[in-house]
């Protein structure tokens, strides 16, 4: 018998005796398991009786064994979504864009059929002073707290922000800890509905376009929606930082 | 020393980390077992010590929530804080906004944006009647001369909802033992129709 050509790589079948294929196969990796059965065949009679593949005859252990084993791995398997879950949770994830609140700069085709797919970044998502003017969010509607919305920020606190047409004041000076943020299309339901938004709602924020390939890159920080200055004047100083 | 390899410290590692996150799965949508402080809801809290039972699974994210439940939720005003609230009003209902909390004087070396709270406080809000709107709670804090909630930032949004508080334990830091749980909020039976009945929206209410 002899070593596996790859010699990084453990042996394989040697001593794994939860292993549903427990018969000796020798000093060889699974990869290389079949160029090493057609060298070895050739060098002796002895390795013959050692080596088999996994494609010929395989001889299997006891029913229970082989189910002990699927148990074990697909147990190891869940025990890893936890792991998914905070990843996709505080850290990354990718986000398809629905709906038309955020076009041109997302979702640019008018059918409904071209979604856009985005890297949305997670992490440090709550901290309200890692936040720059322009930058793209996903939030929790606040009118529905089960959807989330994608708008892009335009005040932060303690600015006076001029409103549009369904908010009942024309200016509104943005609380402490709270942004001010609006859809680049016209018909889009934002701030001027609900008010201004505390950082709680936020989840993340919309880092990259992913899918269409032409569009791939950074999400651009200032919109398609007709130009306005939307900050007045300061309210108040901001909070120490 | 000897210095071991990758492979040594891999697995333990992994395990490790799979037991932290699952216990932050179990802590972020199941329930959450918190300490509870300050000045707020005096009756029903204690300042110090109280340990409390938090119910996610069917609660969070403002998810069948009733007049009288109290609430962990995140204050709107700051990130990485919790404020535990009684509920006060739910979507559609309308609300009196009180005037606010007035504690005698300023404490000295109070930071500036305490100062108003200290000497009462008013904003566009006080006194008027506001319809609670939809996805919205109104909440209040039930000791009202310490408490700084809706009066203040208004109505808050359901989404900001953490959980709901079910049982509490005081455990104060001389006590050897904790006292026995007991219920908080509408969770108790009894006070489960004296105020929602009577009121004229109680069939509207979701």
């Amino acid at each position: 018998m002899g070593a596996c050509l790859c010699e990084r790589q453990r042996p394989y079948g040697i001593n794994n005796s939860s292993s549903p294929f427990p018969h000796k196969l020798g000093l060889v990796c699974r990869r290389n398991l079949d160029l090493q059965l057609s060298l070895e065949t050739c060098s002796g009679r002895k390795a013959m009786t050692f080596i088999y593949s996994r494609f010929a005859s395989q001889r299997f252990r006891s029913t229970r064994a082989t189910l002990k084993y699927t148990a074990k791995t697909v147990l190891i398997g869940l025990s890893w979504v936890p792991v998914i879950a905070y990843v996709a949770n505080h850290v990354v994830w990718i986000g398809v864009i629905d709906g038309s609140s955020m076009t041109p700069t997302l979702n640019p085709e008018t059918n409904g059929l071209a979604k856009d797919v985005t890297l949305l970044w997670k992490f440090n998502a709550k901290n309200y002073n890692s936040y720059k003017r322009g930058e793209v969010i996903v939030l929790r509607n606040p009118r529905d707290p089960e959807s989330t919305v994608v708008k892009r920020i335009l005040a932060f606190e303690g600015e006076e922000v001029r409103t549009r047409f369904p908010y009942p004041e024309s200016t509104v000076i943005v609380p402490p800890r709270h942004f001010w943020v609006e859809g680049d299309n016209i018909h889009s339901i934002d701030s001027n509905t609900y008010g201004p938004i505390p950082v709680g709602l936020v989840t993340a924020r919309v880092q990259t376009i992913v899918f269409p390939m032409d569009r791939w890159g950074p999400v651009p920080p200032a919109g398609g929606r007709d130009p306005r200055s939307v900050v007045v004047g300061l309210g108040y100083s901001r909070y120490p930082k | 020393m000897a210095s071991r390899g990758f492979r040594y410290y891999a697995g333990g590692a992994s395990k490790f980390i799979r037991t932290l996150a699952a216990v932050h799965l179990l802590h972020t949508y199941v329930l959450e077992f918190a300490i509870t402080g300050g000045l707020s809801m005096l009756p029903t809290l204690h300042t110090v010590g109280d340990h409390v039972f938090l119910d996610k699974y069917n609660h969070r994210l403002g998810r069948d929530i009733k007049v009288g439940d109290v609430v962990v939720l995140n204050k709107p005003t700051e990130e990485h804080t919790r404020i535990c609230k009684r509920v006060a009003g739910l979507p559609g209902d309308i609300i009196h906004c009180d005037a606010m909390p007035k504690a005698p004087m300023p404490v000295r070396g109070m930071p500036d944006d305490l100062v108003g709270l200290s000497t009462g406080m008013t904003n566009e809000r006080t006194g008027k009647y506001i319809k609670v709107p939809e996805g919205h709670i109104w909440i209040l804090g039930d000791n009202a001369m310490a408490s700084l909630d809706s009066r203040e930032y208004g109505p808050v949004p359901k989404a900001l909802v953490v959980g709901k508080v079910m049982w509490a334990a005081y455990w104060g830091p001389f006590d050897w033992f904790p006292s026995w749980p007991r219920q908080i909020g509408s969770n108790i039976e009894a006070t489960d129709l004296s105020l929602t009945e009577f009121l004229p929206s109680a069939h509207q209410r979701r």
